[in-house]
């Protein structure tokens, strides 16, 4: 039953640091290590990024769902996120300018940073001077923000009236959609690939 | 390569519609089966003595919950040492449930007047699968003719019997002699809300924000 | 990927194949420890832990502080902070697998290392604040929300890859 190990046990964090490094393997290997990549996915030469995102949620959900029909995981025992509309999408804004200009996400920062690149470390200590930021700037800034227009645990099929399996196959058929349409776009306007 | 596209996109697709029917499970309740409940409810395993529950009291035994389901109005006149008042009107409320019984650290000792009411609600936790239940046996009324007036036996002197009487005897001094009777007005002990320890772990917290 | 001429270890993995591994790797968090997978709740820790150890009084009175100063252990104990350790050793092992390993900076030939530098502490700084505000960043709010289907997941997704397509047109210079 999931939860197998309980929060907050030692044996938790070592399945943690186990699950990071499988998570890291794969990003690094998926080529998310490179900003270059990273950033191709907005001037439409390299759409790794959508295909490795898209393909791993649509699993992840899919899998939770037959995970849960085998009885083996209910979503209540599992994290899930309480979603705040207007920070959620300030917030998302913020991310993707830093994005565009920054070219990795934290988690790809890290992985990049694993293997040597200068500017992922510049990136992280980035990160870590916004936070300081931010925190500083609390009260005054953020508070009010990011507690407003809250919406409580919703479920995307729950907003638009599917039941989770069909939101579920909606959400396959969007992505499969979405593969079928960057490859097209690629072939169509004949965008190469840069070299750095 | 194109074939292969093809036929990765079908099983997927397949996947999808396969799920796209399901309905997502929420966490059952565990329930005992009619068999199991049965048995434990002839069996007399769920009954505590008064002279039991007297010995813990006077013990201080830290495990011991007690719950008075009677009315608030007489839980005030007069109840057990440390007992808590849930009345049974209110016994299946969310936050009485999680906070009292949704535990297995204490044993639970439900008391009412007689005892045809506790025993009715430890036949509905036990059956929501709720554990380490017990009822009172005769309740308030058995521990007021045992525990606060004993009377001798009246039968042949036997040597068990004598025992429970001065034992009986030894606690009715304990719990303030003779004169307390259930009806009789004394301000209700103070009790301090314990802090239960929780069988199912707290929402789950996370998220890298 | 025709420039691409390498065969064998150093390629990179098929996009399907790596995202259908890292679905699995995210439902294997969700199943072993109930928890999605992130990236800025560590750094988020380490400011806490730096905070609360160099100024305990200040993060008492703070708000955003306040939760970590009464934490029973180090604000670094935490999940995410072990997880994305593993992302740098993860990350470490692919790397010399594939012989990626070696300190550089890679930047545009139209810009200079230090110009890529001040833009990705930039970015960095702004992915910092985005991650707090909007509770969590690409991987902690975007995948793993999508992941248990929640609508914050969804939102937050569409905001950075909507932001970042209308802004790409202005900070071409610095990829293209």
């Amino acid at each position: 039953m999931a939860p197998v190990f309980e929060q907050g046990s030692e044996v938790n964090l070592i399945a943690a640091l186990l699950i990071g490094i499988a998570f890291g393997w794969i990003l690094e290997s998926a080529g998310f290590s490179s900003s270059k990549k990273l950033a191709g996915v907005f001037y439409g030469y390299d759409f790794v990024v959508i295909k490795v995102f898209f393909t791993a949620a649509v699993t992840a959900a899919a899998g939770l769902l037959i995970l849960n029909q085998l009885g083996l995981l209910y979503f209540e025992d599992v994290w899930m996120p309480t979603t705040y509309i207007v920070p959620t999408i300030i917030g998302g804004v913020i991310m993707g300018v830093g994005f565009v200009t920054g070219g990795f996400c934290p988690g790809t920062s890290v992985c990049a940073a694993a293997i040597g690149k200068i500017d992922a470390w510049a990136f992280m200590g980035g990160i870590l001077l916004g936070i300081f930021f931010y925190s500083f700037t609390y009260e005054s800034i953020w508070e009010p923000i990011r507690n407003s227009t809250k919406l409580g645990k919703v479920k995307i099929g729950d907003l638009i009236g599917l039941s989770e399996g069909m939101a579920v196959f909606a959400f396959l058929l969007f992505a499969l959609f979405s593969f079928w349409l960057v490859d097209t776009i690629k072939k169509k306007y004949n965008i190469k690939d840069v070299e750095y | 390569m194109k074939k292969k596209n093809i036929i990765a996109v079908v099983i997927v697709l397949l996947i999808g519609v396969f799920l796209a029917f399901s309905k997502v499970k929420t966490t059952p309740t565990i329930e005992k089966s009619p068999e199991s409940l049965f048995l434990s409810a002839i069996e007399n395993t769920r009954y505590y003595s008064v002279e039991d529950v007297a010995k813990m009291i006077i013990s201080q035994d830290p495990l011991l919950q007690l719950i008075d389901l009677r009315s608030e109005k007489e839980y005030n006149k007069y109840t057990l040492k440390g007992a808590v008042n849930i009345p049974l009107d209110q016994l299946l409320k969310k936050e009485n449930l999680s906070d009292y019984f949704d535990q297995d650290v204490y044993n639970t000792v439900l008391f009412t007047n007689g005892s045809t009411h506790a025993d009715a609600a430890w036949m509905i936790l036990t059956r929501m699968g709720f554990t380490n239940i017990y009822v009172m046996k005769g309740g308030l009324n058995a521990w007021a003719e045992n525990i606060l007036k004993p009377k001798p036996d009246d039968g042949p002197w036997d040597a068990a019997a004598d025992e429970l009487y001065q034992y009986r005897r030894g606690a009715s001094q304990y719990f303030g002699g003779g004169k307390a009777v259930v009806s009789e007005t004394s301000a209700p002990p103070k009790t301090k809300k314990k802090k239960v320890i929780k069988r199912k772990k707290k929402e789950v917290e996370g998220g890298c924000g | 990927m025709k420039n691409l001429k390498h065969r064998g270890k150093d390629k990179y993995m098929n996009p399907y194949v790596a995202g259908v591994l890292l679905g699995f790797v995210i439902m294997a968090a969700f199943f072993f420890s109930g928890e999605g997978l992130g990236g800025s709740g560590a750094f988020k820790d380490i400011v806490k832990t730096t905070v609360v150890s160099v100024a305990p009084d200040y993060a008492a009175h703070s708000h955003y502080f306040k939760s970590a100063t009464e934490l029973d252990h180090s604000p670094l104990k935490t999940w995410l902070a072990f997880e994305v350790l593993g992302i740098l050793i993860g990350g470490i092992l692919s790397g010399a697998y594939a012989r990626r390993l070696n300190l550089r900076i890679e930047h545009s030939p139209k810009i200079t290392s230090r110009k890529r530098i001040g833009f990705a502490i930039l970015g960095g700084a702004l992915f910092g604040m985005g991650s707090q505000l909007g509770r969590g960043c690409t991987s902690g709010a975007g995948l793993s929300g999508m992941a248990v289907m929640s609508v914050s997941g969804f939102l937050v997704v569409a905001a950075i890859f909507g932001t970042g397509y209308l802004l790409a047109w202005f900070f071409r210079k610095l990829w293209i």
